[in-house]
């Protein structure tokens, strides 16, 4: 990796965003990099706001925060806007949906959530199918290593479901890319 | 060895603490030292250890040296309000002489305050935090890798020289997940308390000539008194003026006897720098960050980082810190770790505090924009 | 002083410092028999104490014992029997330790059910700094700090505890001196937590602000209001007012907590235990 990455997913509470941070966090330590991640949340279990974010690099990460984040992504819409502003000058921001707010000209609309809902069946899984999209549009880690450590981390009986849910994640973010 | 993998820092602070040999752990869930909690009620079953949640934190350190007087290595973990409510049982701990290690993962405050951000506020309550004079030691790592060291080393700490020692992280570094590959020198290697002597006459609070007296634990067969009482060598109360003058002198000593092997800073860059950052935990990664940043540029910039805050490395600082132009002490609080290096350097090089009580991490940037302005 | 005291107590700790005329004196002989009826070894009995007058037992006797701070007795013995479960362990405490600033670590002891036996000195009175009420003086008694008589009311220490899910709670009084030690060994005997009530004296904090002349007044005033557990239930209501019963009040089968544990290490080493 030639790269440092620096990733923010927002998100409200209980939507598996910090799950999903700690999986890429995982695939890219198995790729050799140094990696940091962490999260930010309000006081509710459920609702409130949710950031997580990911850093990856082949150098040593010392700072330990993201300030100008080159990958951001938005599941829902509570506290996007005051990070927006952070995104890097040709970040790219993948959101969960569509919108008509200006946004900057890196931007991928993926339905996230109705992905989960009506093509894996279960709207739980919208955080793995997200993790899909994430890989499937920046490559910061291989399909292989993501999909390995995201099996690592879901329990074994949610296991064929959450694969499918990468899968159609993966080929929603492909497509993403190519149609830009 | 060798391993690699993703740690979070409360993470490697268990860890490191089961390597040490801890088997015991109490304590009461709180923001944002739980996961501890949390990770420690996985673990410890496993390997025969016990754990338990307790009513509060006062119960929790007090379990936790119940514990320690049977012989078991014993830990607890807390935040800000339970660091408070422990304070009476850690000077009994420190009175008493009884191996105990308590992390206090920080959080902004004072009272409830903002529970889920980071603050390095508790720097002089780990050190004063409980009423007399006392010994005390405080480590604070910066790295997930350090926390899990560090952590086992508090624990030989408290184990080799009888006294509480604190791991004071904050709630950025106990939070983080960050890859880590344990080396050589990570490894943690298990020290335990001395105990009485076969043939010699045995009291439990002897003046020996290393100031550490052996400890019998409960069931031993030695039938020993503890009390947070002062009390003589033979461990019962006293208030014969000169013995207790002799007394507090040992027991506070003791740490001051062994402090080339307890005190630990490290520095970057150093030698030749004009402007020497003082930092610790997580702000030294930001200072560590405009180290790297501003000596890109040609800057003469250099790191001191204590990683033993108590006893304050005060030779090592003042060492590292001769003849530089200007010393800064980045902190988040209104400047408490400053007033330890202010005293240390007594008046040789200029001194600046740089201050944060937002609940944010002083940046990279925050310590680059004061330098700038400063010169 | 016999045989059973040069056994058991640290005769070169003597005198100790309670007044002439204390009941505490009485409640550690009645413990020291109990021991040795037990048949326990001094090197695995571990004696806890709080702060106060009674704290100070522990010094006395020739055990593995702790003093601790105010209130937190349980606390470390808990520590101290989850450690070691070989240990016997026994607790002192005073009224202010038990029912006021470690009275949340007397319920919780209660709930949990830990294999200690718990032994509260209750003579209604903070002795050691002065004669302040304490939870357990009666309403319109004298006290340093209810100098026109007391307002509070009080803790019934035996229903407190019984509520809180005490698996064996009995009560006596320092008057009823062989009771006492008949009542140890059962509280020791019980696998559980036990909590053993010792209504007390002290005449010179309590007594003397009290119309108590003498120590021999609060003794006798003890044999006049304490009701065997088998009268009680005969006594009518009207006669009972005033009045408070001693014996054995609640005794029943528990899970012990570090038997508990115990169970619960064996089952995930063997890698049965079901996990979220």
């Amino acid at each position: 990796m030639n790269k440092r990455w620096e990733v923010r997913l927002i998100g409200t509470g209980g939507q598996g965003i910090v799950t999903v941070s700690i999986i890429l966090a995982n695939a890219s330590v198995k790729e050799g990099n140094n990696v940091v991640q962490s999260q930010n949340y309000g006081p509710e279990v459920r609702g409130g706001y949710s950031t997580a974010y990911v850093i990856a690099s082949n150098k040593s990460i010392l700072y330990p925060k993201i300030d100008s984040p080159n990958v951001m992504m938005v599941m829902s819409d509570t506290s996007y806007k005051k990070y927006l502003p952070e995104l890097a000058e040709d970040g790219m921001l993948i959101m969960n949906g569509h919108t008509e707010e200006t946004l900057p000209d890196k931007v991928y609309f993926v339905p996230i959530t109705d992905i989960a809902h009506d093509k894996v069946k279960r709207p739980i899984t919208a955080n793995i199918v997200s993790l899909g999209v994430i890989v499937g549009i920046t490559g910061m880690v291989s399909e292989k290593t993501a999909l390995e450590a995201m099996e690592a981390a879901v329990p074994s009986r949610a296991l064929e479901i959450n694969k499918k849910a990468f899968a159609l994640g993966l080929e929603a973010g492909k497509a993403a890319l190519e149609n830009k | 060895m060798g391993e690699v993998k993703l740690l979070q820092g409360n993470e490697a602070c268990v860890f490191g603490a089961l390597a040490a040999g801890v088997r015991f752990f109490a304590g009461y869930p709180i923001t944002p030292s739980t996961e501890i909690a949390n990770i420690f009620a996985r673990e410890l079953p496993k390997i025969g250890g016990k754990f338990m949640q307790m009513e509060d934190e006062i119960a929790s350190i007090g379990a936790v040296i119940g514990a320690s007087c049977t012989g078991m290595k014993a830990i607890t973990a807390t935040s800000g309000p339970g660091f408070s409510l422990m304070q009476e049982n850690i000077g009994f701990a420190a009175e008493a002489e009884i191996p105990c290690v308590i992390i206090n993962v920080m959080r902004f405050g004072p009272s409830t305050g903002l529970p889920t951000h980071p603050s390095q506020a508790d720097f002089m309550q780990s050190r004063w935090g409980t009423h007399g004079d006392h010994p005390v030691i405080v480590i604070a790592p910066y790295t997930a890798r350090e926390a899990y060291r560090e952590t086992g080393r508090a624990v030989n700490f408290s184990e080799k020289y009888r006294v509480p020692v604190i791991i004071l992280m904050d709630e950025i570094l106990g939070h983080l997940r960050e890859r880590v590959e344990f080396k050589e020198e990570d490894i943690v290697k298990e020290v335990n308390r001395k105990g009485p002597e076969a043939g010699v006459p045995f009291f439990p609070y002897e003046h020996t000539d290393d100031w550490i007296p052996p400890f019998a634990n409960f069931g031993s067969g030695y039938r020993c008194h503890i009390t947070g009482l002062i009390h003589d060598r033979t461990g019962f109360p006293t208030n014969n003026p000169e013995i207790v003058d002799q007394v507090m002198r040992r027991m506070n000593g003791k740490i001051d006897k062994h402090i080339d092997e307890i005190c630990r800073i490290s520095t970057v860059d150093v030698e030749d720098a004009e402007i020497v950052i003082v930092a610790f935990g997580s702000v030294a990664r930001s200072a560590a960050e405009v180290v790297r940043i501003m000596r890109s540029m040609g800057k003469k910039i250099g790191l001191i980082r204590p990683v033993t805050l108590w006893p304050f490395p005060d030779r090592e600082i003042k060492k590292a810190a001769e003849g530089k132009k200007a010393i800064i002490v980045p902190e988040m609080n209104l400047g408490q770790m400053v007033r330890e290096v202010i005293r240390t350097i007594e008046g040789e090089t200029p001194v600046h505090p740089l201050n944060r009580i937002d609940g944010e991490l002083i940046t990279p940037r925050d310590i680059i924009d004061f330098i700038e302005e400063m010169e | 002083m016999g045989a059973i005291h040069e056994k058991y107590l640290r005769m070169d700790k003597l005198p100790h410092i309670w007044c002439p005329g204390c009941g505490n004196g009485i409640i550690m002989s009645s413990f020291i028999r109990a021991i040795e009826k037990l048949g326990y070894e001094k090197d695995e009995v571990a004696a806890v104490s709080g702060i106060g007058c009674s704290g100070r037992i522990t010094g006395y006797m020739d055990f593995n014992t702790l003093h601790t701070t105010h209130g937190r007795a349980l606390v470390f013995a808990t520590g101290i029997k989850m450690a070691n479960p070989g240990l016997k362990v026994f607790v002192f405490m005073g009224d202010g330790d038990a029912a006021a600033i470690g009275g949340n670590h007397l319920i919780h002891s209660c709930r949990r059910n830990i294999d200690i036996t718990a032994i509260i000195f209750n003579n209604h009175i903070y002795g050691m700094t002065g004669g302040q009420f304490s939870p357990t003086t009666f309403r319109n008694k004298y006290a340093t700090t209810a100098p026109y008589g007391t307002t509070d009311p009080d803790f019934d220490l035996v229903n407190l505890c019984i509520g809180a899910g005490a698996s064996y709670v009995a009560r006596s009084t320092s008057y009823h001196a062989k009771m006492l030690t008949d009542l140890f060994v059962a509280g020791a005997l019980h696998k559980g937590f036990a909590v053993i009530e010792v209504i007390t004296h002290c005449p010179v904090n309590f007594g003397r602000r009290n119309e108590f002349d003498t120590p021999a007044d609060m003794l006798r005033w003890q044999k006049d209001h304490a009701v065997r557990t088998a009268k009680a239930d005969m006594v009518p209501m009207e006669e009972m007012e005033g009045k408070f019963v001693i014996g054995e009040l609640i005794k029943k089968e528990k899970p012990e907590y570090v038997e508990e544990y115990d169970r619960l290490i064996e089952t995930v080493r063997k890698g049965d235990a079901h996990r979220e």
